[in-house]
């Protein structure tokens, strides 16, 4: 029931990013997921059992931490300090390869 | 009509389940308890989608079932090591399990379930006898019939994994 953080490679699967990048604002369960499936338009949905794995998952590894419960006893997490710098080093990875495509589909002349 | 029901009914499929309670939650009634065999409805105007886990057993199920119930996901019933959540269908709450890994333990849960209950009716046609009914064992013939309909499901959710471990190692 774990959620797979890391594909070959060290690079973040795009629920656990999705999910550390709902967190740098403190988030509940349900606003996760609205959240993500708002700002991707629909395309990534996580429905509420998948969610749990993921939650569960990244609070064990501390890259998300438990902000202390609201009255209405709703569990509210944010992200931690070693959680964003998960998040820095995959939009380092991301930068670098998307800069690696732009080269080499948009700058033939360049690349030879 | 009255405004509660009570239907008695056996699924060896979740799948059939969850479709035939869905049906009921689109004719006006909702699940307020499982026990054993007996399904008991009340009226309401609402309508509700059902979702059955095979969570029982889980060590965290306290958190699993609170962090649900937080994603508008309510638990109705605990069954027969299941666990049965109702969501509004307005609020378009789609399936609980969304991503390859947590499906493949989700019918690796039920792989589990479905061979309990087979060792069971197996250990019931071992032992023979039973009630007759015109010459011919009761007990036998529903535990037959019980038992093939576990291992047809077990096929299902065999494929299932086979499909989703393809998805995720390829």
């Amino acid at each position: 029931m774990t959620l797979k953080e890391y594909i070959k490679g060290g690079a973040l699967t795009e629920s656990t990013y999705l999910t550390l990048l709902a967190l740098y604002t403190p988030r509940h369960g349900y606003e996760m997921m609205k959240f993500i499936k708002e700002c991707t338009h629909g395309r990534v949905v996580l429905g509420a059992g998948t969610l749990y794995g993921a939650v569960h998952a990244l609070e064990k590894k501390q890259l998300i931490a438990l902000v202390s419960s609201e009255a209405a006893d709703k569990k509210v997490y944010q992200i931690t300090e070693a959680g964003r710098q998960v998040v820095e080093q995959e939009l380092l990875r991301l930068k670098q390869i998307h800069a690696l495509g732009v080269q080499i589909v948009y700058g033939g002349e360049q690349h030879e | 009509m009255s405004d509660q029901k009570v239907s008695i009914r056996f699924f060896v499929d979740l799948e059939r389940e969850e479709a035939w309670l869905n049906r009921q939650s689109d004719r006006g009634y909702m699940l307020v308890k499982k026990r054993f065999l007996c399904y008991e409805f009340q009226k309401s105007d609402t309508k509700y989608r059902y979702h059955i886990d095979p969570c029982g057993y889980r060590k965290d199920w306290k958190s699993y079932v609170s962090f649900l119930e937080e994603c508008q996901m309510t638990l109705v019933s605990q069954s027969m090591g299941c666990c049965y959540f109702k969501s509004r269908s307005e609020d378009n709450v789609q399936e609980l399990y969304t991503d390859c890994q947590s499906q493949r333990s989700y019918y690796w849960r039920r792989v589990w379930l479905l061979l309990l209950l087979l060792l069971l009716s197996l250990s019931v046609i071992a032992r023979g006898r039973g009630p007759y009914l015109c010459n011919i064992s009761i007990s036998m013939t529903v535990n037959t019939i019980i038992a093939v309909l576990c291992c047809l499901n077990l096929f299902k959710c065999a494929r299932k994994i086979g499909q989703l471990s393809k998805e995720l190692y390829e």
